[in-house]
């Protein structure tokens, strides 16, 4: 469950590490004491801050990108029934037509992606869960 | 006494019953992933190579990468692939041609990416699955 102030790893090569979420963009809501907050779950697209990067990327600190959310600790229900978790939140950067911007993706990543038209960043995965 | 066809010498099993239905849709996905591959060389996308990945990835058994000349072209290819598609009773599960520089048609074990020259370079595809088998194909 993915919604502002979360802090996510950067699961591409672009050079970025740490981003923090500033808007979820669709998604759900869900009731956080008399505030409705909006958040994400996997394939959902969010604005992120980002946080820590290299010095060598394309990006700094503070730098506004959009990204697609590819792992949440928060289970994911499956149509079966089952549920995927992982181990850490991540999301991959993308450009405004939906493409990934850096060429690798790392870790797995969950396969809602492709039923939300992200082939291309499952394409990119090692792995996919 | 009776016995069962099915259990003489020589009559067939239910596990090669299976072995053959498995090969046969083996040979149904390896076979559209290089009729795809025969159109989109048709259509005059360059370097097309299918790539075998069962085994390698959970994503899809083949890829067809291809590097078209123009969006046009390349919607064009893609529209070729999914009337051949419809021939073998295959739909895409998803794909995106909107954008310009990377379409791709997913058939579920088969998906299909085609580039432009810059983006092919860009992404690198072939590289990332090196390791992966390349099917040998002829052009009609």
């Amino acid at each position: 469950m993915i919604t502002q102030y979360t802090w996510l790893d950067a699961a591409d090569n672009t050079g970025a590490k740490q981003l923090m979420c500033v808007q979820v963009l669709k998604g759900g809501a869900a009731s956080y004491g008399k505030r409705r907050l909006r958040v994400g779950a996997v394939g959902d697209i969010i604005i992120c801050s980002v946080k820590q990067c290299l010095p060598s990327s394309d990006f700094k600190k503070g730098d506004k990108v959009k990204a697609v959310v590819v792992r949440t600790k928060y289970p994911t229900r499956r149509p079966d029934g089952s549920y995927v978790r992982f181990d850490s939140n991540a999301a991959v950067i993308i450009d405004n037509d939906g493409n990934p911007k850096g060429t690798r993706v790392f870790g797995p990543v969950a396969r809602e992606l492709r039923e939300r038209n992200f082939g291309k960043i499952i394409s990119l995965a090692e792995e996919v869960w | 006494m009776n016995v069962p066809a099915e259990l003489l010498p020589g009559a067939s099993r239910p596990a090669e019953h299976t072995d053959a239905a498995a090969n046969a849709a083996e040979l149904d996905a390896r076979g559209f992933a290089i009729l795809a591959a025969r159109i989109a060389a048709e259509t005059r996308c360059d370097d097309v190579v299918v790539i075998d990945l069962r085994g390698l990835s959970g994503v899809a058994d083949f890829f067809v990468l291809g590097t078209g000349t123009s969006d046009r072209q390349m919607r064009a290819a893609l529209e070729k692939i999914a009337e051949a598609a419809r021939g073998v009773k295959r739909r895409p599960f998803r794909s995106s041609s909107a954008d310009p520089t990377w379409t791709l048609a997913d058939y579920v074990d088969v998906i299909i990416h085609l580039f432009d020259s810059q983006h092919r370079a860009y992404y690198d595809l072939d590289s990332l699955w090196g390791d992966a088998p390349r099917v040998s194909w002829q052009p009609e």
